[in-house]
């Protein structure tokens, strides 16, 4: 019984085991799957450049921008989203900074190269620095309070050291500004605007390919960069006239992605509404906030009426601002209370906020004395003058136009006439620059890049700051303000401007609109790696797309095997149960004859 | 008077207006409402630097001064720095003149050519079937806007059948052998010739038709058919010659608007011409530039209107040999 046991376990076992032979040998092995390098990556513009030049139009314009970032290389740069104030080193591997925020120490990647093949040393960055950054000498569309040094030293070939004139907090100084080849501009230092910079020499992780002014730039990708040879072979941009011939050829497959500035809610529609497989439209925050300012210094009755801060709330809960994001954006925007978005920590949740309630605007504004008492459907003061606001507009922003529609009703429903004034942008910038108590208009409609660069719409309410078109004051906030730019703990710097938000959201010196969506439109067929976050897939703080972007890995196909080993395993396997079917009737047998 | 009083006196005219334009285009964008150097000054910037981009631009002299600099500059060939780009404009402008006038000029040929003979012919056979046709297709061509037709070859020939590109004179990556260039711009300007071809060539048939209507009542022509001409040379020697005077002139007006470029056909196109150009000057408020593109679309048109009247007078006997 035993020996019969025995021999029946081990016909058994032999079966299983050439079970599992055959079918390890008829399985494909799984491959490792990598990123796959090649292809060109062709991003659809509207705009285009017409030189290279280090002048206004590279600094300012969003392709301008994409170069800087992509041929040429700064010290360090804006985090991926969502953490964008944290700063990543690019040219500089790192830097220390005094306790004061004044003197920053950098300290280069020695492995970096020029285009040409030099190496980049300390000497290019302080040339950079000195010249270009100097209006005199360079432009002064790169003069701003983070490039402003008053000392700039050499420390060895690889550590450069400026001294601020100003402490830098929550940034890197001169993150936005362009390393540029000493060895190549020398020449031109005296007036660096002179040098047509044909060749564009940089150390990016792009190299200047071929520059058609006005229709194309295409970038190839630079093996020696010191960071790691992009992925894709090619970066093309590529200039349409017309928003039409843009989003066609996206759908039809002459561009991968349509540069999130140049899409029109009316485009991003027309592309979601021809469901064309493998494009795809992706809303993300925009950069662009809006927002109403209240003239504080206006003299006269009606200013009276625009310094109570009771009339400002009915205004506030007067408008309608989802109405605004679908007439003005086709909803692609979102409403918004303060300038910061709500994904980041400086958002503060505690603000004041004023929902939108045309009746409670009415109980106000009936509760002030405001009312109409002549029938026309508009409110007086008790002084009998008409309740009537002008707001200056640009008369060529379709976006303005839309809002100020927008707001025009809002307004008229709760008996305020509105009296939009559209003007040119020229005007429209000599009347915003005007000091507010010389100006005739009682709102101003105005809208900033802001991204998630915190301080540039925090800076609208400073005392004299840039874009105080109401002349708001209040001291406590200045104080709070200075304290922000110069507080080097984040947490800190949070603490603060949660309580910056919490002033203007009280005071309400801006009634702030709406954030309109960047919209991004791409194909999922060919490529993958787009970073998106506020802005989109690409915008002046965020070229992560274009650092990071690859083709697609192909799926592996099975390894071609010769055909005698497709058939090796069945012929085991029929061999052994074979085998085994004889062995268990031979033993069977003798078991048999043996009883 | 005879032909040569004619000229001379054509030429003075000439440099007046010359002169006219340049005094007109350096005040029009002076009297303009708001200043156009807020459009470059950053307002971040203190009025340090704002007092060296004003001194830069030459904007912190007495007006009769930068107008003596501006004509003294205009004589060298010098049409200023765009405020946008920071590079000379007539660096600018030439480098987009070419793409205008190939296309352009193709197109103006062969419309001019197809326009005088198809109005010709249906002038000719006026109220026959063909007549119907011509004048028919011709109104349809001039009246529909070109920028309409244009988006609808780009989407039909364009994206639908994809046998066009979409845009620009030339596909990235081409390699840059001459005749595979050569190849891909004539590719690309397939769509905005005929786009342009239908649009121009419209307006010349329903002028020359209606020049040939005239001529044909005349009674020269009734001598002619008396003196037993043949119907093709009565045609062509007497009837279309002179149907010819006024097309002619029309044909050298518009030849002087070539260089404004068609401005939408540029933008629907992607076609980066000078008309391009201008579109985009005047989005960035960039003064400078538009200021040059407009003394030189100005300039051209005064030149052949010069060279039409130079045309007109040898084409009619009555002033080249000085008849009254």
């Amino acid at each position: 019984m035993t020996k019969r046991l025995i021999q029946i376990s081990s016909v058994l076992s032999i079966l299983l085991l050439s079970v599992f032979v055959s079918a390890s040998l008829a399985a494909p092995r799984p491959v490792r799957q990598e990123i796959p390098y090649g292809g060109a990556f062709v991003v659809g513009w509207s705009t285009s450049l017409s030189t290279l030049t280090m002048g206004q139009e590279m600094c300012w314009s969003l392709m301008g921008c994409c170069i800087l970032s992509t041929v040429y290389e700064e010290l360090a740069f804006m985090g991926p989203p969502p953490d964008y104030d944290v700063y990543v080193g690019r040219l500089a591997l790192n830097w220390t900074v005094s306790e004061d925020l004044k003197t920053w120490t950098f300290y280069l990647d020695p492995k970096a190269k020029w285009h040409d093949g030099e190496p980049v040393t300390a000497e290019d960055v302080a040339f950079t620095f000195k010249y270009l950054c100097n209006p005199e000498t360079g432009s002064w569309v790169w003069c701003a309070a983070d490039t402003n040094a008053s000392k700039i030293e050499v420390i060895d070939e690889h550590t450069v050291r400026v001294t601020m004139y100003q402490p830098i907090a929550g940034e890197v100084p001169f993150w936005w500004v362009p390393i540029l080849p000493k060895h190549i501009w020398e020449p031109y230092k005296d007036n660096m605007l002179e040098y047509e910079n044909t060749e564009a020499i940089g150390c990016g992780p792009y190299m200047l390919d071929e520059f058609k002014p006005g229709e194309y730039i295409r970038l190839k990708a630079f093996e020696y960069y010191h960071l790691g040879r992009p992925y894709v072979d090619y970066v093309v941009l590529k200039t349409y006239g017309s928003e039409d011939a843009l989003v066609m050829a996206l759908l039809k497959g002459e561009i991968d992605m349509i540069e999130p500035f140049c899409l029109s809610p009316s485009g991003a529609m027309t592309i979601i509404k021809s469901h064309t497989p493998n494009v795809t439209v992706r809303t993300d925050p925009g950069d662009m906030m809006y927002w109403v300012s209240i003239n504080l210094k206006m003299s006269g009755s009606i200013g009276d009426v625009l310094r109570n801060l009771e009339f400002r709330k009915a205004l506030a809960h007067a408008i309608d601002k989802a109405k605004m994001c679908e007439v003005a954006f086709m909803g692609f925007a979102d409403p918004i209370d303060v300038p910061v978005y709500k994904e980041m920590d400086y958002y503060n949740p505690n603000i004041t906020k004023y929902a939108y309630d045309p009746d409670l605007a009415k109980s106000i504004l009936d509760d002030l004395g405001y009312v109409d008492t002549d029938g026309d459907g508009i409110r007086e003061l008790p002084d009998g003058t008409p309740l009537e606001l002008k707001l200056l507009i640009v008369s060529t922003w379709p976006d303005h136009v839309k809002m100020a529609t927008s707001l025009k009703e809002d307004f008229e429903a709760v008996g305020i006439k509105l009296d939009v004034v559209p003007v040119d942008e020229s005007t429209y910038w000599e009347i915003v620059f005007t000091p507010p108590e010389e100006s005739e208009y009682h709102l101003v409609l105005f809208g900033e890049s802001v991204g998630p660069v915190i301080g540039f719409p925090l800076e609208a309410a400073l005392s004299g700051g840039y874009g105080n078109t109401a002349g708001y004051e209040n001291p406590e906030y200045d104080e709070l303000y200075n304290q922000f730019v110069s507080e080097p703990d984040r947490n800190k710097r949070i603490e603060i401007c949660h309580k910056m938000l919490k002033i203007l959201s009280d005071d309400l010196p801006f009634i702030y609109l709406v954030n309109p969506n960047a919209l991004t439109a791409y194909r999922t067929d060919k490529f993958e790696g787009f970073v998106f976050g506020i802005g989109g897939a690409s915008t002046w703080y965020s070229r992560w797309t274009y650092w990071n972007i690859h083709l697609k890995p192909k799926k592996p196909a099975a390894p071609a095997k010769p055909a005698w080993m497709t058939w090796l395993p069945w012929i085991i396997v029929a061999v052994v149960v074979v085998a085994a079917v004889v062995s268990v009737a031979y033993f069977a047998r003798r078991a048999g004859g043996g009883a | 008077m005879g032909f040569k009083e004619y000229a001379i006196k054509k030429a003075a005219s000439l440099i007046l207006t010359v002169y006219i334009i340049i005094t007109l285009n350096f005040f029009l964008f002076r009297i303009m409402p708001g200043n156009p150097i807020d459009m470059v000054i950053n307002p971040r910037m203190s009025l340090e630097y704002r007092d060296l981009m004003m001194k830069r631009y030459g904007l912190d002299k007495p007006l009769w001064e930068q107008y003596f600099f501006y004509v003294r500059e205009l004589f060298r060939g010098n049409l200023g720095i765009s405020f946008w780009k920071n590079e000379p404009v007539i660096n600018l402008i030439i480098q987009r003149i070419p793409n205008t006038l190939i296309l352009l000029s193709s197109s103006f040929v062969i419309s001019a050519v197809a326009g005088v003979l198809l109005g010709a012919l249906s002038g000719w056979k006026r109220g026959s079937k063909l007549d119907l046709f011509i004048t028919a297709s011709s109104l349809t061509t001039y009246t529909i806007p070109s920028f309409w037709t244009g988006l609808l070859l780009l989407l039909i020939f364009g994206y639908k059948l994809g046998m066009f590109p979409l845009g620009g004179t030339i596909s990235p990556g081409t390699p840059p052998i001459p005749l595979l260039r050569v190849k891909d711009y004539l590719w690309h300007m397939v769509l905005p010739s005929i786009t342009l071809f239908f649009y121009y060539t419209g307006g010349y048939v329903i002028l020359m038709r209606s020049s040939m209507l005239d001529v044909l009542a005349e009674d020269f022509i009734v001598t002619a058919w008396a003196k037993g001409l043949r119907e093709f040379k009565i045609m062509r020697e007497h009837a279309m010659r002179n149907a010819l005077l006024p097309v002619v002139t029309v044909i050298a007006i518009n030849l002087g608007w070539l260089l404004s470029g068609v401005v939408e056909i540029e933008v629907v196109f992607s076609w980066p011409g000078l008309g391009k150009l201008i579109y985009d000057a005047i989005m960035q408020r960039d003064y400078p530039l538009l200021q040059g593109a407009f003394f030189m679309i100005a300039i051209s048109v005064v030149l052949a209107n010069f060279m039409a009247d130079i045309v007109y007078g040898i084409l009619d006997p009555r002033i080249r040999k000085g008849v009254s």
